[in-house]
């Protein structure tokens, strides 16, 4: 006595149908599947978990060769910006040296070129520089620094380098006076930095720590140069000069960059 | 009664897999059912075949499938419908018990 399975079937579909459509149509759904998902959620919550770390363990393994790769870029490109910045920062102190240079008008008492100091043999009081032949430079020309205090001059000149003999060279002499006063002397290189102040006459008055520039008279350097001052004036009566010790205005042993007057 | 709360509890934990820990994993998840729904179907299809042709588990472990699917799965094809898949499943497993295996002997099928 039951209905035939056919019709039994379509009963259920009906039904079924019929249940869904009712459910759908009313916020009940909404609640039956706020049910499920609060009793799964500690289940889904364990396997998020564990699939988040056994993805991120595959990736690792997968991924590891192109990482690698990757870091090997990024060392590569850190390399080359520190050698960049290097560079920059190099061009920046070059560029404050061309300002400070600028500042006391040295380009416009001279023709200048700038160079760079890349080796020093002080025993032998001499640098080595970066410009050359090449670069127009020729033996015997001065050089100073940016504000403005003699260094020595050129002395042998290959096709890309140079040798600076400094003012403290035993070969080196010339020709010098006391700043804001008529009273030459002849500077000469003692060796190992040093320079002394000869010739001065003994009857005048010379006291530590007056400036000593240049003199044109001997042609050997332009006049008005910077070039230490006084310490230990040496007066003998038996001598008719009196001698000084000068002290450099500058530190030579620290000199990293030149000027090389071209022309004066 | 055995057999039809694990395949329930086994349709549970697939579609909790399915939602939860294959998402993870970048060729398992091409769509929110995924290829799960066809793993399930595939399963319908192999209790329908292989209980007794009065026992009524498949039907039963169909419907439930359906409605698990329908609660995890989120809308299918731009249908937002609870019930879809219920029904889906339902069709299938009808169909199975009361045609196809009427005219169709598997060697699996007992």
């Amino acid at each position: 006595m039951g209905l035939p399975p056919k019709l039994k079937i379509g009963l259920i579909v009906v039904l079924l149908l019929a249940f869904f459509v009712i459910l759908n149509l009313t916020p009940a759904h909404k609640g039956v599947k706020n049910f499920f998902y609060s009793i799964s959620s500690p289940i889904q919550k364990t396997f998020w978990a564990a699939g988040d770390s056994f993805s991120d363990f595959l990736e690792s393994v997968f991924q590891g060769e192109k990482i690698k790769e990757e870091n090997e870029n990024l060392q590569l490109k850190i390399q080359q910006l520190v050698a960049e910045n290097t560079s920059l920062q190099e061009l920046k102190k070059e560029n404050e040296i061309l300002r400070q240079a600028l500042e006391i008008g040295l380009e416009k008492d001279f023709e200048l070129s700038f160079a760079k100091v890349i080796g020093k043999d002080l025993f032998q009081d001499s640098f080595t520089i970066n410009k050359g032949k090449e670069d127009g430079l020729s033996s015997g020309l001065p050089v100073i620094t940016q504000q403005k205090i003699l260094v020595g001059k050129i002395g042998e000149v290959y096709e890309n380098f140079s040798k600076v003999i400094l003012v403290s060279d035993k070969e080196s002499s010339f020709d010098v006076k006391i700043a804001d006063r008529e009273i030459s002397g002849v500077a000469k290189g003692k060796g190992g930095l040093g320079l002394i102040l000869d010739l001065l006459p003994w009857e005048t008055e010379i006291k530590e720590g007056e400036q000593v520039i240049t003199s044109s008279l001997g042609g050997v350097f332009p006049g008005g140069i910077l070039v230490g001052s006084i310490k230990n004036v040496k007066k003998s009566d038996v001598k008719p000069f009196q001698t000084a010790e000068i002290r450099l205005a500058t530190s030579l042993k620290e000199l990293s960059n030149l000027f090389i007057i071209t022309k004066f | 009664m055995r057999k039809l709360l694990i395949s329930l509890l086994l349709f549970y934990i697939l579609i909790l897999l399915q939602v939860s820990f294959l998402p993870h994993f970048f060729l398992f998840s091409w769509s929110s059912i995924s290829n799960l729904a066809f793993i399930i179907i595939f399963l319908i299809f192999y209790l329908c075949f292989s209980e007794r042709p009065e026992k009524n588990s498949g039907i039963i472990s169909a419907l439930f499938a359906g409605f698990f699917l329908d609660i995890f799965s989120g809308n299918f094809l731009g249908i937002d419908f609870l019930g879809f898949w219920t029904f889906i499943l339902a069709i299938i497993a009808i169909f199975i018990k009361f045609f196809l295996r009427r005219y169709v002997r598997f060697p699996l099928a007992q």
